[in-house]
């Protein structure tokens, strides 16, 4: 080796203290301050009493014995950890959950216990048994598809992980053929298997840290006129397995329906107020079941906001003006026979995944295709069909929200028992006989925008002249696509279809 | 991510510090290669051995900036890689350039044995500077960017800063022949 040459290597062995910065390093924002990409998702089912009322209809001999629920409820322990309860939710108020705790991210980069602590927590929720989500990934295939699929030109979003969530409680109300419909759609083999799968999907994917945020509520709505002939013993094994506030009341009191609308609000970041309006309580229930996702994230890579420009997105109904975020990055870039995607980080907080079909090809279509579900839930970069390389992306940014009745998409996946008082089966609930489930509704919305950590700036402005022209990979989302997010742990949480941004 | 965390993870065998070193540093990493390699697909497989390597190394190596570590075991890779294929590549990428003008800095009649005192040198020099110049050297053959960059990047014009490098490389070459290191 020449002199120069070992003159050059050594010049890479410069202390590191010396070598200056490719660009200045910001502190990072945390989310709470702003919010990149905001998501959630509420899911509410009501079960009812049959027409004749409850106050005509006999216990079953064998029933379970009942008990007034507002008096003798047990309360789970300890107390919400995600703030006060107004008066007027506390007022009706039986027991609330008990949430895990996870130290809030360190401050400081120096602080390495803060960090350890922090990094064990996180470890021990996300340190699920192995094949804990075997069964909600074929639950996420079948449902998206019968979520997703008919569109109508309309944007479509659910999240998946919290319907997973509402039917497992109400598997654990029901029994006989309606139980096992609900096992059947969520693939589980028996309720010993979906309650330990539900409990490890829960812990793995809750995250409340004051940095990234991905929170999972439940909660259980009694008519407090009937709670007499619910099973306390159901009621409460179900708000300390699935994490669930419990709350009596008279549904046909608008204070109520507002105090259920106040906890929906809470629980979901105020993201999805104008939907909630809506959600009121019937007064014929016997108890509604709520389920909630309240998930924020900013992109490790910001799009600059200059860059942001009025482009044309090719809507299935023609050309509307779309305003569209553009970068340039290195980053993996993914592809299958009918599609191109994308998968852009969030801090701490799991990615988006972007999905662009082929020309030609609808997102409804890709919703059947097994490489897009292979990419949809590969983890650790299993997907094989990919490469690192220059990307200039342009993303339209998107605020879409969507109301599903779920009846028709649960009923196409197998469940219907439990819509059908003639068939649907609560006894674990109550001996009532007639009762079913009235309405299964999912408000969801998910937005994004250009905002994401400071330091990841530095990467994007660190990409000048990085690439050749000719290895550039274009990723253009001007025309319908599919999107994607899914947690940290791998699992999707909100999956939809925007065809208008 | 901060660092301290990613490397926590590194610390603790958890594969995600690959991900979190990718999705932070891949452009910056990707950035020094592709200024050595001038080769797309050689930049991509030099920053999976980069990764590979960091994987490595992290324990026991506890890296103070992260960044500047990754960026090091790309720079190292990389000029390995163009070392083998220098032959194919000559005239592409910056490397050629820059041993083309660190060769006015250092002679070769008699090989150089001794690489710690030439360490050494460099780093007495490098810590004589003032931070302005010492950021235009280090760009430039530490990072391994064009002129042109290195100029944007410290706010003067592509000839002020060509100037600027001369004068450094002569610089240099006084110091080291006033350390002993250079013939």
């Amino acid at each position: 080796m020449s002199n120069k040459e070992i003159l050059l290597d050594i010049i890479g062995e410069t202390d590191e203290e010396l070598i200056p910065e490719l660009k200045a390093a910001a502190p990072k924002r945390r989310i709470w301050l702003l919010a990149g990409i905001g998501a959630a998702a509420v899911i509410a089912a009501a079960v009812v009493l049959p027409r004749s009322g409850l106050f005509s209809a006999k216990p079953k001999p064998d029933a379970s014995p009942a008990i007034s629920a507002a008096e003798e409820l047990p309360a789970a322990p300890g107390d919400s950890s995600t703030g006060e309860k107004s008066a007027e939710i506390g007022s009706y108020m039986l027991a609330s959950a008990e949430y895990p705790l996870i130290p809030r991210y360190p401050e400081s980069e120096s602080d390495s216990e803060a960090f350890s602590n922090w990094h064990s927590a996180v470890v021990e929720l996300r340190n699920q048994p192995s094949g804990y989500s075997d069964g909600y990934s074929d639950f996420f295939l079948r449902s998206s598809r019968a979520f997703l699929e008919n569109t109508d030109g309309n944007n479509v979003v659910y999240s998946p992980l919290g319907l997973y969530m509402a039917l497992a409680m109400t598997a654990e109300l029901t029994d006989g053929t309606s139980r096992q419909q609900l096992l059947d759609v969520l693939c589980r083999g028996d309720m010993d298997e979906l309650r330990s799968g539900v409990r490890s999907l829960w812990l793995a994917n809750y995250m409340d840290d004051g940095m990234a945020k991905c929170l999972l509520a439940d909660s259980l709505w009694l008519n407090k006129s009937v709670g007499s002939a619910c099973n306390t013993d159901t009621l409460a094994f179900v708000a300390e397995n699935y994490f669930a506030d419990t709350f009596t009341g008279d549904p046909s009191a608008e204070d109520y329906t507002k105090a259920f609308q106040s906890w929906l609000s809470d629980r979901t970041g105020g993201q999805l107020d104008d939907e909630i309006t809506n959600l009121k309580l019937d007064p014929s229930m016997i108890l509604t079941l709520a389920s909630t996702v309240d998930y924020c994230g900013q992109w490790v890579d910001s799009f600059p906001p200059q860059s942001t420009e009025t482009g044309t997105f090719h809507s299935a109904e023609g050309d509307i003006g779309a305003e569209f975020m553009h970068d340039e990055r290195h980053m993996d870039y993914y592809w299958g026979d009918r599609f191109a995607a994308v998968d852009l980080p969030l801090e701490n907080n799991g990615s988006m995944r972007l999905l662009l079909p082929d020309e030609g090809v609808s997102p409804e279509e890709l919703l059947s295709d097994s490489q897009a579900a292979e990419f949809m839930l590969h983890t650790n970069y299993s997907y094989k069909d990919r490469r690192f390389c220059n990307v200039r992306l342009s993303v339209p940014k998107f605020d879409v929200s969507a109301t599903l009745d779920l009846r028709e998409g649960l009923e196409a996946l197998g469940v219907t028992d439990i819509f059908d008082s003639g068939t649907a089966d609560f006894s674990p609930l109550t001996a009532v006989e007639g009762v079913c489930v009235s309405t299964a509704e999912q408000d969801t919305r998910v937005s994004i925008d250009e905002e994401g950590c400071r330091a990841a700036s530095l990467t994007v402005i660190g990409l000048k002249g990085a690439a050749a022209p000719d290895g550039t990979a274009v990723f253009t989302l001007d025309r319908p696509f599919l999107f994607e997010i899914i947690s940290a742990t791998g699992q999707p949480l909100f999956a939809g279809v925007v065809n208008r941004p | 991510m901060e660092d301290e965390c990613i490397t926590e993870l590194y610390w603790k065998r958890d594969e995600q510090a690959v991900a979190e070193s990718r999705s932070k540093y891949g452009a910056y990493c990707g950035t020094i290669a592709d200024n050595i390699l001038h080769s797309r697909e050689d930049t991509e497989e030099c920053l999976n051995d980069t990764w590979e390597r960091a994987w490595n190394t992290i324990p026991p190596e506890r890296p103070r900036r992260l960044g500047v570590y990754l960026g090091s075991l790309t720079r190292s890779i990389a000029i390995d890689r163009w070392r083998r294929d220098r032959a194919e590549k000559r005239g592409s990428g910056q490397a050629e350039l820059c041993l083309d003008e660190l060769s006015e800095c250092i002679g070769e009649e008699r090989p150089i044995e001794d690489s710690l005192a030439l360490r050494e040198a460099l780093d007495s020099f490098l810590r004589a500077q003032s931070k302005k110049n010492r950021k235009i050297f280090l760009l430039r053959y530490w990072y391994m960017l064009p002129v042109t960059e290195v100029a944007d990047r410290c706010g003067m014009t592509e000839g002020a800063a060509k100037m600027q490098l001369l004068r450094l490389r002569n610089k240099l070459k006084e110091h080291l022949e006033k350390e002993g290191v250079s013939i």
